[in-house]
């Protein structure tokens, strides 16, 4: 199941939400070695603060499997705030049309499914309420910074969308900025692994 | 996407044409575009932070007196679940969806309806660059499915205009608006001065190495910067500023 929150509701969400950072921290720090803050075993920052609107893939036993968090460009963001450099010529996005996505992160020790593409079923299932999510509030683009080396999955899973501005090395890590589309056409091509499936 | 015949453009014309330094100027904009849109009514609930007054809390709504005077002598301030909600929230809030459980709620409603308030509703949540923010409402009186069908093709409409407006009352009120015009990027400026030239997206694409779709973004995004609607004001107003040249 699909839970879509802004911080500002953490308190019908506590348990999400904790394993949520936790997860973060997992993924981010422990596993890739990014820096990040962690304490008390969770990852957060400075723009978690500012009410995001966050996406959260539950599992069955209504554990975490996957988030993600949403910004508007109109405020702080990361890609503003942060990393400006990876955003090149293309500079600093301020629209109402557009969010931003950032702290994509799956379990993917838990989540263990995969389509006929060799996609993750749980990183296909964050995409579409992405994506949904999205459209249904009437944003047309999505921004965020993603791996070079996901890129591959995001365009077979039925993401579209260009790099922005240069490659940037964080931490070892080859990163881009990317201007993702909102439609109910990407959406319906991130539906369809289910055509295959069935 | 740029818009066109759209609440946004509707908008940017009606501000060059009136006089729309104060709020008063701004409610007869909001009266004229529920006359040309068939919306019932229209109302701006913002927040500005000027930041050695503290919050300032400004209004600007087509309602009738008689009902602000009642929500405010009933303190309804504390019972609209549309402030409850926030100005802070990334999506838009339908006022069908709001629980009509709560008998306190479910009352509200009807009493705003008896004072011609629409059936239907819809609230988009404005979020600035400082402590700013806004609620932009809209309501008529129809069928939920005409409703539905307005919202769905207009949404994108809806959140830009809400930008406009707020950015405007920040103006009006000399306060830094969310990114001024002259900080175009060194993307923008290219499509723009491209699009001068008549280029169209495809073109300035092949012109730049870019896909169409990347230059409509920085179109759109100068739009946003440049407060304007359609990518014909946004070069007119690079020109005039002269962000751009060609």
């Amino acid at each position: 199941m699909l839970i879509v929150a802004h911080g500002s509701e953490s308190v019908s969400f506590a348990d999400t939400f904790e394993q949520m950072y936790q997860l973060r921290a997992k993924q981010f720090s422990t596993r890739r070695g990014w820096r990040v803050e962690v304490r008390d075993g969770l990852e957060k920052d400075r723009f978690d603060e500012l009410n995001p609107l966050y996406i959260c893939v539950l599992g069955e036993n209504r554990n975490l499997l996957a988030s993600l968090r949403l910004l508007p460009t109109t405020g702080p963001h990361m890609l503003s705030d942060v990393f400006p450099e990876v955003m090149g010529d293309a500079g600093v996005v301020r629209n109402p049309l557009i969010w931003e996505s950032s702290r994509f992160c799956v379990d993917t020790g838990a989540a263990r499914e995969f389509g006929l593409d060799g996609i993750n079923m749980i990183t296909r299932r964050l995409l579409v309420g992405l994506f949904q999510t999205a459209n249904d509030a009437g944003i047309q683009n999505i921004i965020s910074v993603y791996d070079i080396f996901v890129e591959r999955i995001l365009k077979r899973a039925g993401c579209s969308f260009d790099r922005l501005g240069p490659v940037a090395k964080f931490d070892d890590l080859k990163t881009v900025g990317g201007i993702f589309e909102v439609s109910e056409g990407v959406i319906a091509a991130l539906h369809a692994d289910q055509v295959q499936a069935a | 996407m740029i818009f066109d015949t759209s609440i946004s453009e509707f908008f940017t014309h009606s501000i060059e044409k009136h006089d729309v330094s104060n709020d008063d100027g701004l409610q007869k904009v909001l009266f004229d575009i529920c006359d040309a849109f068939d919306l019932t009514h229209a109302t701006y609930y913002g927040t500005t932070n000027p930041s050695d007054r503290g919050l300032d809390q400004v209004l600007i709504t087509t309602y009738p007196v008689s009902w602000i005077t009642h929500y405010f002598s009933n303190n309804y301030q504390d019972v609209d679940p549309i402030l409850l909600h926030g100005s802070r929230s990334l999506l838009p809030l339908q006022w069908k969806i709001l629980s009509r459980s709560n008998e306190q709620v479910a009352d509200f409603f009807t009493e705003a309806r008896e004072f011609g308030v629409g059936k239907q509703g819809l609230t988009i949540s404005v979020r600035g660059l400082k402590n700013d923010s806004a609620l932009m409402s809209f309501n008529k009186n129809c069928s939920w499915a005409d409703w539905q069908g307005f919202c769905s093709s207009s949404l994108p409409d809806l959140n830009f205009f809400a930008f406009l407006l707020h950015d405007k009352v920040l103006a009006n009120r000399s306060l830094d608006t969310m990114d001024s015009g002259g900080n175009l990027t060194i993307r923008e400026t290219q499509a723009l001065c491209w699009a001068a030239r008549g280029k169209t997206a495809w073109e300035t694409g092949k012109i730049l190495g870019l896909t169409e779709k990347t230059v409509s973004f920085y179109v759109g995004n100068a739009c946003a910067k440049l407060k304007v609607a359609t990518k014909t004001q946004a070069v007119a107003k690079a020109v005039y500023e002269r962000l751009i040249w060609f």
